[in-house]
């Protein structure tokens, strides 16, 4: 029977040969299957360590690390993997192929799937990514937002039980992004699918369910969006921005105008102001 | 001299009279004010980075001139004597920490004004004032440009402009890929370049909450096409110019707009940043306070 948790990591490890210190420092948690979590804290703080250790690309110094019921070790590996999809910054690094389809193909083909399924895999995740239209376009001739959704596309095809972004819609202007977060939660709730986000995006942030904190390789907070919000001290030792509702409630308090304390998203806000003019 | 930068019926066409003959600018009349911040906003291919390449002529009109000052740039102009306007100009292109070169931090930022004949005696001090400038510690001065992070690298390349000490400064979406403190940085800084040295800043940016915040001008390109050139305020007052555009509202300005559609009434004017939204808000409700008093 598979357990609750996609991903459970205990008292986790890992040093770099050259570093005098561990880059991760004894980090426990676990992940619910469908959760999103991100991932946030400064450059060095081990976030991408982290990733990797948990999709095998480097090895445990001590600790466990379980993916879908399955310890990540040396001889699990390619079960391991086929549960984590990783999409990252630049696309450009991770097109293989000459074509769109080709490109979700690659991936296809190395996990044996007939050429039928492919053409019928292939058809759906375009759609899902809303790129049918550009199946035998050429990826690098593509706009960076289309790119992404393209390397989104090659991911999903594999099903994975796991979705990673490594600060995966950074690079793509704020309707582009949107876009591509609203395609990965609507997958994500259909296929039950665990998502876990790198990220120093506010509204990457707000979509997620949890958020842990890394700092010199440590777990040190495992909080939610509300409650990181809620501390401008939190954002400004993460080098994150406020969220704008956040922003303005800060002013209009700081103005002497009684509104509560504790974080509010848009629409709570304009509610709050609402009321407040109503009783004038 | 000229107040301002003129664009007179300018087109530019990639790859002319070749089968990949692409028209990437059409018809371009513009003036840009002397001394102003002027954003230029538009989707992907809009012709908003071949625009910015023209100010020091990296690449010239196919047909129509170009007046910046004393110089005027058409399809005949040479390359010679170009180099007292790229000295006018300094131009900072999509990620300029891809452009650094040398061996230390010193010789990068010490080649612009070596370049344009500056004396050996005066480097020194460019150099150092520049990284100042950029809030670099000097004792980074003699690392390679590659030992550094890249927010770091981003400064360097900026503080390489900065150094040939340029009257108008051009910036090709300069906080793209920089975490929201190095963004803060970076904007500060510009802003700072205006206010206090007077330079012109012309800023290429998809981030309208920054385009908002801190621009006199702004200019929207579509298809290779200028369509409006106008004070912030009118630019982002204008709803249905920005939705046919797909171009995104501000942050300050959607939530104005919300507040208006729930019936608070809000003074004219969208607000172009949070302050003056807050201070809208704060003044309506002193107004309806007396109104019910």
């Amino acid at each position: 029977m598979s357990s609750n948790n996609i991903i459970e990591v205990k008292n986790l490890n890992f040093k770099y040969e050259n570093s005098k210190e561990n880059t991760i420092n004894d980090v426990s948690f676990n992940i619910k299957r469908g959760e999103w979590v991100s991932v946030i804290g400064h450059n060095g703080s081990g976030k991408s360590t982290l990733i990797k250790l948990l999709d095998g690309l480097l090895p445990i110094d001590s600790g466990s690390i379980t993916i879908n019921d399955n310890l990540v070790k040396e001889n699990n590996l390619d079960q391991i993997r086929k549960s984590i999809g990783l999409v990252f910054q630049n696309p450009d690094n991770q097109f293989v192929g000459a074509t769109v389809e080709d490109d979700i193909a690659f991936g296809l083909e190395n996990n044996q799937f007939s050429r039928n399924d492919m053409n019928v895999i292939i058809d759906k995740v375009l759609k899902v990514v809303d790129m049918s239209n550009y199946r035998t376009h050429e990826p690098s001739k593509l706009s960076g937002g289309q790119k992404q959704r393209i390397a989104l596309a090659g991911v999903l095809a594999l099903s994975p039980k796991i979705l990673i972004l490594d600060e995966a819609t950074s690079m793509i202007d704020p309707q582009g992004r949107n876009e591509i977060l609203d395609i990965i939660n609507n997958f994500r709730t259909d296929n039950n699918m665990t998502v876990i986000s790198i990220t120093h995006d506010v509204e990457e942030i707000k979509l997620s369910s949890r958020v842990l904190l890394l700092k010199s390789g440590m777990l040190i907070e495992d909080t939610n969006p509300y409650e990181l919000f809620n501390s401008v001290e939190n954002l400004e030792k993460y080098s994150l921005e406020m969220p704008f509702s956040a922003q303005l409630s800060r002013h209009l308090i700081n103005s002497g105008l009684d509104i509560p304390n504790s974080y509010m998203d848009e629409e709570e806000l304009i509610k709050c102001i609402k009321k407040l003019y109503l009783k004038m | 001299m000229h107040k301002e930068i003129i664009f007179k019926n300018v087109d530019y066409y990639y790859q002319q009279n070749t089968p990949y003959e692409h028209k990437a600018l059409k018809n371009i009349n513009l003036h840009i004010p002397m001394g102003s911040f002027t954003s230029i906003v538009g989707k992907t291919g809009s012709g908003k980075s071949t625009l910015v390449q023209m100010l020091n002529a990296l690449i010239k009109p196919t047909h129509g001139s170009l007046i910046i000052d004393e110089f005027k740039i058409t399809s005949e102009t040479t390359n010679k004597n170009l180099n007292p306007l790229r000295k006018k100009v300094g131009l900072i292109f999509q990620f300029p920490e891809k452009q650094l070169f040398a061996d230390s931090i010193k010789e990068d930022v010490a080649f612009g004004p070596r370049n344009f004949g500056v004396e050996e005696s005066k480097i020194k001090q460019i150099v150092e004032n520049s990284l100042k400038l950029v809030q670099l510690p000097l004792d980074i001065m003699e690392k390679s440009p590659f030992e550094i992070s890249g927010g770091q690298m981003r400064r360097v390349a900026i503080a390489g402009v900065l150094a040939t000490n340029p009257e108008i400064l051009v910036l090709d979406e300069p906080t793209v890929g920089l975490d929201p403190k190095g963004q803060k940085f970076i904007m500060n800084l510009i802003n700072k370049l205006h206010v206090e040295k007077n330079m012109t800043i012309i800023l290429v940016s998809h981030q309208m909450d920054i385009v908002a915040e801190y621009s006199d001008n702004v200019i929207v390109m579509h298809d290779g096409k200028m369509i409006k050139s106008d004070k912030s305020n009118v630019i982002f007052n204008d709803e249905k110019l920005l939705s046919r555009y797909n171009l995104e509202l501000p942050s300050s300005v959607k939530f104005y707009n919300k507040l208006v559609e729930n019936n608070i009434p809000l003074g004219e004017g969208v607000p172009l940043n949070v302050e003056s939204l807050s201070n809208q808000i704060l003044k309506s409700f002193s107004k309806g306070s007396k109104r019910n008093g």
